[in-house]
């Protein structure tokens, strides 16, 4: 989780704002190559439902980014972790070929 | 119902802002599922997609895999307590008055010749057993004082005399009981049974393993792995406590449903990649982390010991505030009533060889008072609930101790692998009985020898499973867990 949030915040600070761009972004840096569409879509879902989430339950978001706390932007940080947090748990990522 | 909610993502896709294109994606997502064919990873898509397509009536397809019995089985599962070190079964199990009149005599020449030992150097002498045994039950098994509880179940167990392996050292000798092979790389059997059989629980590994004593048994993970099987059969190490298995709770903030979540989006992007690569070690990976999320329930309410009544506790000595080979005795009942095909047990540490921390004098009375109790307990528990007669208790180690002593200050003998015992239980195998003989040193058998390999091909034949039959190919040839050994044992078997 730290490292997911330390991915995140890296993240967010880029100078892309679109989520599409973001997605593709995070996805490149863990994997170097680019997503697919289908990849794309997955994400894209995953992302608007953890977004929705977090929003709805800012204590969850909290508790997952380890802060007491709420500060700007804390419910996308915490959805933009748990992208992370996917991309850092699949298989290509985990193993080299 | 947790699962049914999981399971639908398709529903909540169709509400969502992206409709065609979240649409279109499953209706490839179902292009693929076609062009795969019926393999276990379509199965498992078919599942994530919803119970309307393949597999609908198959909770856990991927689980439930396994190449099939070739004969019906007497047996379902099996509790393997392995005593790592090597338990001297002549202070255990076999009274040698001819060893105990000669002792301080040097051991016949005839033995010694071509016999190579781990520390004996060919000078120590014989080394007579001070415990006093006594016959008990029907079959009149000989018991040493240090197994009092060992006296109730004498005549619900098959007693194995004369036991051989191959290889002398701690660590292959381990390998090679669990795998066939003392050196690492092989699967072990709880993978071999469960690759052969798979798994009777969704919510559990087919094959568990549990440790207790002051430190882990040599020869470490290699002892549970899957070999070249897929990974997907490797052992799962469960530690006592709160947390019993490592990394498996979620980060803070990820509630059950959050977290269900998380697993679907991971395994999607998993099998859309497996799709792309078909590398079969990421359906592994799914497997896993599916495991993982039903384990997370599961686990816990397993592992917790105050659901036993005192009563329970208190005959196998059981007491869960502190992990102990008791606990994890009881343990290994409670997961063979939820469906864990194979549960392995080690407990340390048996290798008295004399010297300041192991010897028979003061350490080898200490591990029998912790192993004793418990392992009756469990025959008679698995009996007393009709579990017996389809699961099978394994009790032994690695190998035995010489018959000569090896004197570091205080007394211990050496590694034996000539002649040692091992006993086991229920799962279709005959109960008082006394199988095999050593000669009156305990030096070699005498009658009815038989080999690791021997054990494995009976443990298998129990279950329904050919041990000629069930082979892996592995770089050009087909692997087994006998390799070209092992026959079995119907001398032993109702």
């Amino acid at each position: 989780v730290e490292f997911a949030r330390g991915f995140a915040a890296r993240i967010m600070a880029s100078s892309e704002d679109a989520y599409e761009n973001r997605l593709a972004m995070a996805f490149n840096i863990a994997m170097s190559r680019a997503p697919s569409l289908l990849e794309m879509e997955r994400l894209t879902v995953y992302l608007d439902k953890v977004l929705d989430d977090f929003r709805q339950k800012p204590d969850a978001a909290k508790a997952l980014l380890g802060v007491d706390e709420s500060t700007e932007n804390l419910e996308e940080y915490a959805a933009w972790t748990a992208i992370c947090r996917v991309l850092l748990n699949l298989d290509e990522f985990i193993t080299r070929e | 119902m947790q699962d049914e909610q999981r399971f639908g993502p398709i529903e909540s896709l169709a509400d969502d802002a992206l409709n065609h294109n979240a649409l279109g994606w499953a209706q490839q997502r179902r292009n693929l599922l076609k062009s795969a064919g019926v393999g276990v990873g379509s199965m498992a898509l078919a599942t994530l997609l919803g119970r309307d397509s393949l597999g609908a009536d198959e909770a856990n397809p991927r689980e439930a895999a396994g190449t099939g019995r070739h004969f019906p089985a007497k047996a379902k599962s099996v509790i393997f307590l392995f005593m790592a070190g090597g338990p001297s079964q002549l202070d255990l199990f076999t009274e040698k008055t001819e060893l105990t009149r000669l002792h301080g005599e040097p051991p016949p020449d005839s033995f010694l010749e071509g016999k190579r030992f781990a520390f004996l150097k060919g000078t120590e002498t014989l080394l007579g057993s001070p415990q006093k045994f006594q016959r008990h039950g029907g079959c009149g098994q000989e018991i040493s004082h240090l197994l009092p509880h060992h006296r109730r179940i004498v005549d619900d167990v098959c007693w194995l005399h004369g036991m051989t392996t191959d290889v002398f050292n701690h660590g292959p000798a381990k390998i090679f009981v669990n795998t066939g092979s003392p050196q690492p790389g092989r699967p072990s059997m709880g993978s071999w049974v469960n690759y052969g059989l798979g798994s009777e629980s969704s919510d559990l590994p087919g094959f568990v393993v549990l440790q207790s004593g002051p430190r882990g048994p040599r020869g470490g993970a290699s002892l549970w792995s899957s070999g070249f099987l897929p990974t997907t059969y490797q052992g799962v190490p469960f530690r006592s406590g709160k947390e019993p298995i490592l990394n498996l709770s979620s980060p803070a903030g990820m509630d059950r449903h959050r977290e269900g979540e998380f697993v679907d989006a991971v395994a999607d992007l998993n099998e859309l990649r497996f799709q792309a690569v078909g590398d079969p070690e990421i359906q592994t990976r799914i497997a896993a982390y599916e495991m993982a999320y039903r384990m997370q329930a599961s686990a816990p309410q397993l592992m917790d010991l105050s659901r036993e009544s005192q009563e329970t506790l208190d005959a196998y000595g059981a007491d869960p505030s502190k992990p102990s080979f008791a606990n994890n005795c009881l343990l290994a009942r409670r997961m063979v009533e939820s469906g864990v095909r194979f549960i392995q047990l080690y407990h340390t540490n048996w290798d008295h060889h004399g010297g300041p921390t192991e010897n028979l004098e003061k350490h080898l009375p200490e591990i029998c008072r912790e192993v004793d109790q418990p392992s009756a307990a469990l025959v008679l528990d698995l009996k007393q609930r009709g579990l017996l007669d389809d699961t099978i208790v394994v009790w032994g180690g690695e190998f035995g101790r010489t018959p000569m002593g090896e004197v570091r200050q205080t007394t211990g003998r050496d590694h034996h692998i000539d002649a040692y015992t091992m006993w086991v239980a229920g799962g279709g195998f005959r109960s008082g009985v006394i199988h095999g003989k050593t000669d009156e040193l305990g030096l070699a058998p005498i009658e009815d020898p038989k080999h690791v390999h021997d054990l494995q091909a009976t443990l298998l034949h129990q279950l329904g499973l050919d041990h000629e039959r069930l082979t892996y190919r592995f770089q050009g040839r087909d692997f087994r867990l006998t390799d070209v050994h092992g026959h079995v044992l119907h001398d032993l078997l109702t």
